[in-house]
């Protein structure tokens, strides 16, 4: 015979005891990451929504000034646990904290960044707290369900709104469990605008952590910062991405990309020059996991572009080679992209501003070409 | 050392999805094996090469769709899988990661307690009254249905080198026997689960944090998950495990106790495996591969069945809505601009515009876009077009 599940599991929850909304929030070099702030506002949107407030949850060790810049961008409260025992990142440490959180203060909705971090927390803690999750949303809205196979109405429920396979979008609810856990696809929300003045409407709340000196069967030995990138990605104005793609000619026939790294190049000083803007050579996840043998030591990890990789916010992105799948393109959010693919269907071509269906190796040169013919700037 | 790894067959293009009644339709799509699955397999064949035991993978989808796809795991000598296991039930169409991970969770647990129970019944009969030749056919039973190492019992011509066969010898005692039983059960215990860090056609990652959860409170202890693992090292010994991964721009290197559930990043490559003393690798591996590819059914998962498939999901998906290209683009040498600005124009009964110089006239019927042309109010965009849009 089969064993009973749980009887938790069957148990109905009731919906209007889940209050408010949290947002896990995670810091870059002592400050929230600009993630965070994003965060920050799809949270507050939610919040909003929904008439309820929005929570900033910081587990950390050393918080100083972060609970205070959460309640400037949006909280309304923070729930900060401040201990030593959460220095190391260490994953089931977080999630018997969020836990007991949860389980004491009962939630609206949950939501963490689609990071290797946010993710890996949101998917267990989902299952811990009986609830389910939706990921990688790129927007929420909160409004009335209806379901026609359970033919309810499920009120204020946050609708998750997140890419599927590939070019599409779904929408997904979490109707019938709370907390609605999800995680927030970088990029997709704009920060608000600082304002210290909601500091002093805000309310911090120290919590302390639950079962300290607990022991696990996973102990962190070793937390090691990786050396500053010298390729600076991130504050580049222009950035040019290069993918598989140059590995090939359109018509098939293998190139050395050492030739699509010198026309990138050249392009790069070309801007540089002549528009003064700042300007780097990146690569996509796919061509930097070919370890390819002729760009070596030119193309590394430090180069890696989309959700894995620096996520850029350029005015200009130009893709060369790149195929833009679902995670490149969710770290790449500029102004405009122009986008070489010699096949029609490539997802880049698609997000493109400027879109040319053709070689890169005969693009490239025209481009520098037709650059170089243009007024100089003055 | 039990290794399980969970394996999915995934669409072979993501463009081509096919759905009756918004569910994915697994059986009427042409299949391959999630390509970081794959990482996941090499992980675990550094395992078995280097501690030994015996790797089972742990699949869910159709039966008839999923085999061909994992034929390849038995075809190389290079990966050491023994065994497939292919959860196949409509039953459990529609799942979301929480009733996907629900099944698969109790599914690991099924293969477990299958490795676990033939030590659990030798050491009965070896503390019990049974006659030597008893527990000798019941060990050559197990050892026959890959369910006993090499080092419980073996064939190995002329010698007797297993417990078992030195049990028949008389070299040991029905006591030591037991004992050493237990020893080799406590490391069956210690199993290991990996998967890949996320499927390419959900793209959620959520499947393995989950199932580390299900078998934890199945099991009631608390089986600690790691993701992202590019580092994989294990001690032969304690069989503690090493790993290191990277989370944003930090390396985070972990000591991990079995039983554990790890997912590997594509960035893993095994390491090289040192001198090791191989006889005694091949004292823990099994008698070998199974050439077929077992069916299991949701009954034989002791699940609450309330929990399985679509209405064991907590989500819904509503339908996709395909996205479109962002308003305003133009490709090259194909969208026709406007060479100076134009008035709203209404055209079968839809109304366009008003334009601007250089806004795009893709959107027109495409006898109106042929008319503006042959006027010269739309031209082509072209190169020296786009060298000054770009950087302006």
């Amino acid at each position: 015979m089969s064993t009973a599940a749980p009887a938790t599991t069957s148990a109905k929850v009731n919906l209007a005891d889940y209050k408010d909304v949290w947002v896990f929030l995670q810091r870059k070099d002592g400050r929230l990451s600009n993630d965070s702030l994003e965060l920050l506002a799809a949270g507050r949107k939610v919040a909003d929504q929904v008439g309820q407030k929005l929570a900033g949850v910081l587990l950390g060790s050393n918080l100083r000034g972060l609970p205070e810049e959460a309640l400037d961008y949006g909280a309304d409260i923070v729930l900060a646990v401040d201990d030593p025992e959460l220095r190391t990142y260490h994953t089931m440490r977080m999630i018997d904290t969020l836990e007991s959180m949860i389980l004491k203060r009962k939630p609206y909705a949950i939501i963490f960044l689609a990071t290797e971090f946010g993710r890996e927390l949101a998917a267990r803690l989902a299952y811990r707290v009986n609830s389910g999750l939706a990921t990688d949303n790129v927007d929420f809205e909160v409004q009335d369900y209806f379901n026609p196979k359970f033919n309810e109405m499920f009120p204020k429920t946050m609708t998750q709104v997140r890419p599927d396979f590939g070019s599409r979008v779904a929408k997904i609810w979490t109707p019938r469990h709370r907390p609605q856990v999800a995680t927030l696809k970088p990029g997709s929300f704009t920060p608000l605008q600082r304002d210290p003045s909601r500091r002093s409407k805000g309310v911090i709340e120290k919590v302390q952590l639950p079962r300290p000196g607990k022991s696990y069967a996973l102990t962190v030995k070793e937390l090691v910062d990786l050396p500053k990138s010298n390729v600076d990605l991130e504050h580049a104005s222009v950035v040019i991405g290069l993918g598989l793609g140059i590995l090939r000619g359109a018509d098939g026939s293998p190139r050395n990309p050492i030739e699509a790294y010198k026309l990138a190049t050249e392009l790069k000083e070309l801007i540089e020059r002549k528009w003064g803007l700042k300007t780097e050579i990146g690569a996509s996840r796919g061509l930097v996991m070919a370890n390819v043998r002729a760009l070596e030591g030119i193309i590394t990890r430090d180069h890696e572009l989309g959700q894995t990789g620096t996520l850029i916010s350029p005015d200009l992105y130009i893709a060369l080679g790149v195929s833009g799948s679902a995670p490149h393109r969710a770290g790449i959010r500029a102004k405009k992209i122009l986008a070489v693919n010699p096949d029609p269907g490539a997802p880049i071509l698609l997000a493109a501003t400027y879109a040319v269906v053709g070689d890169l190796y005969d693009f490239v040169p025209k481009l520098i070409d037709t650059l170089e013919s243009l007024p100089d700037k003055s | 050392m039990l290794i399980i790894a969970l394996v999915k067959g995934v669409p072979a293009r993501t463009a081509k999805v096919v759905r009756v009644d918004n569910i994915v339709q697994r059986d009427a799509m042409e299949m391959v094996i999630n390509p970081n699955d794959e990482t996941a397999i090499q992980a675990a064949d550094y395992l078995k090469r280097r501690v030994g035991g015996k790797i089972v993978t742990l699949s869910m989808g159709p039966d008839s769709r999923l085999k061909p796809v994992l034929a390849p795991l038995y075809g190389a000598e290079a990966t050491g899988v023994d065994e497939e296991i292919i959860l196949s039930d409509p039953k459990l169409a529609g799942s979301d990661t929480v009733a996907t991970s629900y099944a698969v969770g109790h599914a690991v647990f099924k293969i477990y307690e299958k490795h676990v129970a033939p030590f659990d019944d030798l050491i009965e009969l070896v503390s019990g009254n049974a006659s030597i030749q008893q527990i000798e056919a019941k060990a050559r039973e197990l050892y026959d249905q890959n369910l006993l190492p090499n080092k419980v019992y073996n064939e190995e011509p002329g010698t007797r080198t297993s417990i078992i066969g030195h049990l028949v010898e008389g070299n040991l005692s029905r006591e030591e026997a037991a004992t050493r039983l237990r020893t080799e059960r406590s490391n069956v215990t210690k199993f290991v689960i990996v998967a890949g860090i996320r499927t390419t056609d959900g793209e959620t990652g959520s499947v393995g944090p989950q199932v580390a959860e299900v078998v934890s409170q199945k099991m009631g202890i608390e089986l600690p998950h790691a993701t992202y693992i590019e580092e994989l090292d294990v001690d032969p010994d304690s069989l503690r495990i090493h790993a290191g991964r990277r989370i944003g721009r930090m390396i985070q290197r972990l000591e991990i106790e079995a039983p554990c559930l790890m997912t590997f990043a594509p960035e893993y490559v095994p390491k090289k495996i040192p001198f090791v003393d191989f006889n005694r690798v091949i004292e823990n591996y099994y008698k070998g591969k199974l050439k077929e590819a077992t069916k299991w059914t949701a009954d034989i998962l002791g699940a609450d069945p309330a929990r399985l498939g679509f209405g064991g999901s907590a989500v819904i998906v509503g339908p996709a809505i395909l996205m479109g290209a962002p308003s305003g683009q133009k490709t090259l040498d194909k969208s026709l601009v406007f060479t100076k600005a134009a008035d709203k124009m209404t055209v079968e009964g839809k109304e366009y515009g008003p334009f601007k110089p250089g806004d795009v006239a893709d959107a027109l019927p495409q006898a109106t876009k042929d008319e503006l042309l042959s006027k010269g109010s739309v031209v082509p965009f072209n190169m020296k077009m786009l060298g000054e849009a770009l950087l302006a």
